[in-house]
């Protein structure tokens, strides 16, 4: 049975980010083309909504024979590890720079006690607050959970 | 703006996921590109004549593909056409073979498109 439009034109957009991680230029071309044949056959599929079921059916067999290559196990597989070796370098960008913020945070806190007048001291642990709030924000984004605030990002 | 000339690609096709798809193959065979989600939009960025070459879809809203190839022969006799097409009624065949175009029925393989870029190009460029 054939997917859905949605979802071959899912497959077909994954395929197009996976070109882009990709250095190997017959990998390149070969990940490009499978992606335009998910997406015409996604185009045809919801048109063929509109048309007899005898043309849909009279298709089924040239689009499944068609859409082999890209639905090959192997070549999804391929094409999810790409992708998720780009979001394990971007989840750890952001990991990074929450951690940065949490150090900038306890720094001015260590820097505020030092300080006996009150203005600075109060200006000083209100600015840490702040890179503490964003720590929070990026942990937040990594772990797909906001942290209180208060709570420490890290 | 103008248009860039020789082996560019004047892309158009108002159906996002396969101009995406498209563009990105052609890219990688080594051809420049320029995608337009309509006719109207297309023809309204000035280019050399003759050069580059034409891949265009034929149902599209507001100014169809046929109405397209119809304003670019006005103009320009000798630049490639390549059709892309889901639904190739006589019309449609008819308006191909006056445009001296190429007809390319969805889905294609994508093999071919390059082909016929590949053939295009080397025509238009002399």
């Amino acid at each position: 049975m054939l997917p859905k439009p949605d979802e071959l034109r899912g497959l077909s957009e994954r395929f197009i980010q996976a070109v882009e991680k990709v250095t190997a230029i017959e990998l390149r071309k070969r990940l490009a083309a499978h992606a335009l044949t998910l997406a015409q056959v996604a185009e045809q599929l919801e048109r063929g909504d509109l048309l007899s079921a005898f043309v849909h059916n009279a298709n089924v067999e040239r689009y499944e024979r068609l859409l082999a290559g890209a639905l090959d196990e192997e070549t999804r597989a391929m094409v999810e590890r790409l992708l998720a070796e780009e979001d394990d370098v971007a989840l750890q960008k952001q990991r990074d720079q929450a951690k940065w913020w949490q150090m900038r945070a306890e720094e001015l806190r260590a820097t505020a006690n030092q300080f006996a007048e009150p203005s600075a001291h109060e200006m000083l642990l209100r600015a840490a607050a702040n890179y503490e709030q964003l720590a929070n924000h990026a942990e937040g984004l990594v772990t797909g959970k906001p942290k209180a605030r208060g709570e420490k990002a890290g | 703006l103008r248009l860039p000339p020789q082996s560019t690609v004047y892309l158009i096709d108002d159906h996002k996921p396969v101009r995406d798809a498209i563009r990105v193959l052609l890219e990688t065979e080594g051809f420049s590109v320029i995608d337009f989600a309509s006719a109207v939009e297309f023809l309204q960025c000035p280019r050399e004549i003759g050069y580059g070459c034409i891949v265009t879809d034929i149902q599209m809203p507001g100014m169809s593909g046929l109405q397209l190839i119809e304003a670019v022969r006005v103009r320009d006799k000798i630049i490639p056409i390549i059709v892309i097409t889901g639904h190739p009624v006589a019309a449609v065949r008819r308006a191909v073979e006056e445009a001296e175009a190429t007809l390319l029925v969805k889905p294609f393989a994508p093999a071919e498109l390059v082909a016929q870029v590949s053939n295009a190009l080397r025509g238009s460029m002399g």
